[in-house]
């Protein structure tokens, strides 16, 4: 957010968020302003106990320890000064240090850096025509982007992609960049900010604070106020709806609604004021060759599906080193990267028209203002307006799947690991991921990959979902030899090396991560009848 | 009487127009389309539906009419009452003049055969409108006609809709109970039909009435099964879409689908037995596409298959019956329920 709208979006974010609380406690006839103080502060000293005394956290601990004291001997009125002190203090946290001059400087450096990680050139060369080709031809940028672009100019995007690497940020960055669509301000996790190449990034890219280690409803409420007087002011937003990065690979299959709902209530809040703003919802999907977090990822998944909730510590993305490692690994490994938008919708799940109209399955007009009247009026109605987030989170998932891109090394993956588990059939993934030495026949796997073509072809021509390139023009065996070399350049031969006539694999967890990319269409019953037949 | 005092009910088959009765004691006017001009004539003029409800006199609230945009118009709720089979068609009609405040309530006890979406799934495709309910329960058109009470159930997302149809048709002899789990209620009533067609075989083959609890209890337990496989929630055949609806359904001579399976058992072809009837029994639709999808997601549902082969392969009662009887023994009760803490 720009600084001269900032400190006005601050006191805003307070207003409103306080009038929030209040209104809760009126509707709620045992919820008080003082239970509102009370959970914050004891839900932000737990938060506070185990963690390392760093600057920032000393500061946290003594703001809430001076707060603490105070309500204990507060009156009412100052019950609700204290109130208002937290919720500022969390808005404040949470405003991101956005400047014009910086983001024009960063976004001018950013397609070079993002070069430097995701091309396979020498660096001096990135600043070269050919160099500026060669990210072109690993970066596709594909959907209706001129529609999307005619839209933000009349209109605000709130741009809800998929989440799987700590990187999204950048590449939807400089994906928008590329496609000459508006900047967008976004929440990312306050962990990308401890890590300064990133967070330099980030902050400058618009990005605002997210932590979510503060669990309280109080903190919730000012992220999603924060959203909204954004969107208020006209800044085109990108909210992750699934909240965090797929642990498991998977497309999203659930999202969260808080945030995804502050598109409606800016849209109920104006209309009450006599004002007609556009909203837009632009889903989109960011589709890895290979993913910087794939092995931590789906080590933390599998740790949370055996049942032990375990926060593994070391972030791969959040060491400078690593992301150096992963640069340099992936300038030898040449990956492509995929950013699809869908469809653009209204903040009620229809799809608009290039002029910005909602419109019906039949391109039928849509008067979108009738869903928001209660009594003839526009109002806000708390149980319905979470019902009608719930249909627009519905249709961008159904978007996802519709603009998911399965790359050569999801459908190598998958077809590996669907022979593992009819091949060594253990009574659950947990035991099967951790085989050494799984073994598949060559000729196998390019039958395998051959008959998953097939129906994916099919599928695609459905518009079920969408195919990468290798995919769509390569013959079977030179996709499965490119799946390989993506994969052990980036993995190591652990995930996958040739013995005579087989491929042996020793990381059945990380072919585990990226065959879930393709496991919600429903091959399952397919494949493993067919499997039958050969194994 | 309902703050809005003109509705709408689509469809002037015996159930409409039963919705259409019962909405008559709350609002001032309640627009009934229907396309059969002669009977239009007969409602606006005698009072009366000669064909769906002969010898009922109307409330005079009724007015019906075959110009869809002006019985849309200036309605907040409407019910929709077509048959499972044209409700997709009748839906992309309204859904050009209907506009996203007004409510939609379905009342088909139906899916779609070929896409098996339920009736509200087909509202939310053909029309603007998201707020959307479904009517289900044990209610027989010829009782609640001649104001016997009835308890029925609106189940949607939406507690306005909720609220609004309690508003719209609650009165002295009718009860309406909410509930969010709309897929669930429209699953129940859809499914119970299968269910009438076997008890109205087994009432007419004589297989007296321990056999016919012991269907309808077995039935409940399929029922349940399927419904939780398509994450609706099995506590809602508990309710009166499920277990209230299957046990009128099944044991009453007003049931069109107890009918069907009667008159099977005495030897008519399904085709003799649906026109001996004169009007549609959705359960030879949803039995087919029940059994088609059970059995290609694998779900065990014994009472589908039998049904299904006296249906529409044509095999002997008695033969069909044995199998089920000598099916291995399974448990009592598959689903628990837990109470909170």
């Amino acid at each position: 957010m720009k600084r001269e709208d900032r400190n006005k979006a601050i006191e805003l974010v307070t207003e409103q968020t306080l009038e929030d609380q209040k209104a809760y406690c009126r509707r709620t006839s045992d919820l008080t302003i003082d239970n509102i103080i009370h959970d914050t502060i004891y839900l932000e000293k737990k938060r506070l106990k185990n963690k390392k005394r760093t600057k920032n956290v000393r500061i946290d601990i003594a703001f809430w320890t001076k707060t603490e004291k105070r309500f204990y001997s507060a009156g009412p009125l100052e019950k609700e000064e204290i109130l208002k002190e937290i919720i500022q203090n969390y808005a404040t946290e949470i405003a991101g240090g956005y400047s014009t001059r910086v983001y024009n400087f960063t976004t001018g450096i950013v397609p070079y850096l993002l070069k430097a990680i995701l091309v396979n050139e020498p660096f001096w060369k990135l600043f070269s025509k050919k160099g500026k080709e060669k990210v072109n031809e690993n970066i596709s940028i594909i959907g209706p982007v001129d529609k999307i672009l005619k839209l933000s100019k009349t209109g605000t995007l709130i741009v809800t992609p998929t989440h799987q690497s700590n990187f999204d940020s950048i590449v939807i960055g400089y994906a928008t960049y590329l496609t000459g669509l508006p900047p967008l301000i976004y929440g990312a996790g306050l962990n990308l900010f401890t890590n300064p190449f990133l967070s330099y990034m980030m902050t400058n890219l618009g990005a605002y604070k997210v932590d979510r280690e503060k669990k309280n409803e109080l903190y919730k409420d000012v992220l999603k106020n924060y959203a909204s007087v954004s969107l208020e002011y006209g800044y085109h937003n990108l909210f992750y709806p699934g909240g965090t990065r797929s642990r498991s690979g998977k497309i999203e299959e659930q999202l969260k609604l808080g945030l995804l709902g502050s598109g409606l209530s800016t849209y109920i809040k104006e209309a009450k004021q006599g004002k007609k703003k556009n909203f837009y919802v632009i889903p989109c999907t960011i589709n890895y060759e290979l993913c910087l977090e794939a092995r931590g990822l789906i080590e933390e998944y599998l740790i949370e599906e055996g049942s032990r909730q375990v926060i593994l510590p070391n972030d791969s993305s959040n060491k400078i080193r690593n992301i150096l490692d992963f640069a340099k690994k992936t300038v030898n490994v040449d990956s492509r990267i995929t950013v699809c938008f869908g469809e653009p919708l209204d903040i009620f799940g229809n799809e608009v028209n290039d002029e910005g109209q909602s419109i019906d399955k039949y391109s039928r007009p849509v008067d979108i203002y009738k869903y928001i009247l209660v009594d003839g009026v526009p109002d806000f109605s708390f149980q319905r307006d979470r019902i009608y987030t719930s249909i627009l989170g519905n249709k961008i998932l159904k978007s996802f799947l519709k603009n998911n891109v399965i790359m050569d090394t999801h459908l190598v993956s998958y077809a590996l690991f669907k022979i593992f588990q009819k091949k060594y059939p253990f009574s659950n993934i947990f035991k099967l991921v951790s085989t050494f030495g799984a073994e598949c026949k060559k000729e196998l796997l390019l039958e395998t990959v051959s008959f998953l073509k097939e129906i994916l072809f099919k599928k695609r021509d459905n518009g079920e979902l969408k195919l990468g390139r290798v995919i769509s023009t390569q013959p079977v065996d030179i996709i499965v030899s490119y799946a390989k070399h993506q994969l052990t350049s980036y993995h190591g031969e652990s995930i996958l090396h040739e013995q005579n006539d087989s491929f042996i694999s020793n990381d059945l967890i990380t072919l585990y991560y990226y065959q879930n990319k393709l496991t919600s269409y429903g091959l399952e019953k397919d494949i493993n009848l067919w499997l039958q037949t050969k194994l | 009487m309902a703050a809005n005092k003109v509705v709408t009910v689509i469809g002037g088959g015996s159930f409409g127009t039963t919705v259409a009765y019962l909405l008559a004691a709350n609002h001032e006017k309640v627009k009934l389309w229907l396309r059969d001009e002669a009977v239009i004539n007969s409602i606006n003029t005698r009072n009366e539906n000669t064909k769906y409800a002969p010898g009922i006199t109307l409330p005079t609230a009724i007015v019906a009419t075959s110009d869809l945009e002006e019985a849309v118009a200036g309605s907040s709720l409407l019910f929709i009452s077509i048959p499972s089979r044209a409700f997709r068609g009748v839906a992309k009609e309204i859904g050009k003049h209907v506009t996203g405040d007004q409510i939609l309530v379905t009342t088909t006890k139906g899916f779609e055969q070929e896409t098996f979406k339920s009736m509200s799934e087909v509202l939310a495709e053909e029309t603007p409108c998201l707020k959307i309910g479904a009517l289900s329960g044990p209610n027989f058109a010829a009782e609640i006609l001649r104001g016997k009470p009835v308890g029925s159930v609106v189940a949607s997302r939406f507690n306005e809709v909720i609220e609004k149809v309690q508003d719209a048709l609650g009165g002295k002899t009718i009860r309406i109970y909410g509930n969010e789990d709309i897929y669930g209620v429209e699953l129940a009533g859809a499914l119970k039909n299968i269910y009438a067609i076997c008890s109205g075989i087994i009432q007419a083959g004589g297989y007296g009435e321990n056999a016919k609890s012991l269907m309808i209890a077995r039935a409940l337990s399929e029922m349940s099964r399927f419904a939780f496989y398509f994450k609706a929630n099995p506590s809602t055949f508990l309710g009166l879409a499920g277990v209230g609806d299957l046990i009128a359904t099944c044991n009453s001579e007003l049931s069109r689908n107890f009918r069907i399976g009667r008159k099977l058992s005495e030897g008519l072809t399904l085709e003799e037995a649906v026109k001996s009837i004169g009007q549609v029994a959705e359960g030879i639709y949803t039995l087919k596409i029940v059994k088609e999808k059970a059995d290609r997601l694998g779900i065990h549902m014994p009472i589908v298959n039998a049904t299904y082969k006296i249906v529409y392969e044509q095999k002997s009662v008695s033969s069909v019956f044995e199998e089920l009887m000598l099916l291995p023994h399974r448990k009592d009760i598959e689903f628990k329920f837990t109470t909170p803490d």
